[in-house]
């Protein structure tokens, strides 16, 4: 899938994460990732996001995750979301 | 509880918000997007926003415990996303700083009582790695909307880069003028081509864009905001200045503008703080006509050919006689 325009998904509430994917056509996958507990959980959150990327087959996307504390299921549904919006 | 768009023309609706906004000590300036906060039919809060800077900001003192902020909040910016700005500022008291940064938004640059935060893309940080380069030798700075590009300015141009090793000039990027940032920008680049250490740069929404310093599009002098002005100062002393090794920023005097001549003397003061001098160069007068882009205009709508060809070069001549007075 090729993500052709910006799209966003998820709100800022406890337990949510919102979700901005960019259109990118060279540059590969680029994640900023801002969490409350980044520390703890930022490399899981990561590993969450690159599995969805890779379900979708993108090569090049900037996305960007804020969090509030979402559980992996919450991750996935927002950028499952976010990129269906951007096609 | 929901969240609807009001609105602006209707009188009575314009009349409810700024009434509504008055008891948090706000006054209602430029919006071109009003969303209301609803419980049943009551108003329980309001944000606005102009472009992509996100403004004006209330919920009514007996709802504020409920995180009711977040909801509106992510409403105005994906109305502003919707609009294709990627990007959102928020200009703020100090003491919602860390309000709006438990919402990502996160701070540029701040004074004493007010702060601008940015969420989105690119940050301020990519915007100021774009315009990176290396030292070379003393450098120098001007700021130029040029509209259009007068002798007065290829005079300060040519004047400041004879005192530097290297002169940055930067185009005013905010589509608020006569002539498009295109057009002045072409023209800048003519009018300055025989100056080997000259380069044009646009100015980028960093400096006195409608977000950094809103107040100065207003063209009224009582409503320019010291703030508005020392934060523009800051951003060009942090991001600019350090990004392009920028040790002297040069302004042309200015005798009538006063909006302008604030600016300058919050710069006079700030800049130097930062490690940035300051210095103002006199204006130049063609016969006894002081020279301005304001009688460029106003002999451009006359078609007066006699009097610009004393105030602009042929760069920009050629331009006003190839176009019609819009």
């Amino acid at each position: 899938m090729i993500v052709s325009k910006p799209a966003v998904a998820g709100t800022l509430e406890s337990n949510d994460c919102y979700v901005t994917v960019l259109p990118n056509h060279s540059s590969g996958i680029q994640l900023v990732i801002r969490s409350i507990v980044m520390q703890k959980y930022g490399h899981l959150i990561e590993k969450t996001i690159r599995e969805v990327l890779e379900e979708y087959q993108i090569e090049h996307v900037s996305l960007t995750l804020e969090d509030k504390g979402a559980l992996d299921f919450t991750i996935k549904a927002r950028v499952k979301t976010a990129l269906e919006r951007s096609v | 509880m929901y969240i609807e768009a009001l609105d602006l023309r209707q009188l009575s609706d314009y009349k409810k918000l700024s009434d509504f906004l008055v008891p948090f000590g706000l006054e209602l300036d430029l919006v071109d997007g009003a969303y209301v906060l609803y419980d049943q039919r009551k108003w329980v809060g309001c944000g606005c926003k102009y472009r992509n800077v996100l403004k004006n900001f209330a919920i009514a003192p007996e709802y504020q415990s409920q995180q009711l902020l977040e909801p509106l909040l992510q409403h105005v910016k994906e109305e502003a996303f919707k609009q294709g700005y990627l990007k959102t500022f928020i200009y703020t008291p100090k003491s919602n700083k860390a309000l709006f940064e438990s919402l990502y938004y996160r701070l540029i640059v701040e004074d004493d009582k007010v702060c601008l935060l940015e969420n989105g893309h690119p940050s301020f940080e990519d915007v100021m790695k774009s315009y990176e380069t290396n030292k070379r030798g003393v450098t120098g700075a001007i700021v130029v909307n040029a509209n259009p590009f007068t002798f007065g300015h290829q005079y300060l141009i040519e004047y400041a880069s004879s005192r530097v090793a290297a002169l940055d000039v930067f185009v005013v990027e905010e589509e608020a003028s006569l002539f498009s940032f295109q057009t002045r920008m072409q023209l800048v680049k003519e009018g300055v081509a025989h100056l080997s250490n000259v380069t044009v740069l646009p100015s980028s929404e960093y400096m006195v864009s409608r977000a950094t310093f809103p107040t100065y599009f207003l063209k009224d002098e009582k409503r320019v905001n010291r703030h508005h002005a020392q934060l523009d100062a800051l951003l060009f002393a942090k991001g600019f200045a350090s990004s392009r090794h920028i040790s002297t920023r040069f302004f042309g005097e200015e005798p009538k503008d006063i909006t302008t001549k604030n600016y300058m003397d919050i710069c006079a003061k700030i800049l130097p703080e930062h490690g940035c001098n300051v210095v103002i160069i006199p204006r130049i007068s063609a016969d006894e006509t002081l020279i301005s882009a304001t009688t460029v205009r106003e002999g451009w709508k006359r078609k007066d050919w006699a009097l610009l060809e004393k105030l602009v070069p042929s760069s920009t001549l050629a331009y006003l006689t190839s176009h019609e007075y819009p």
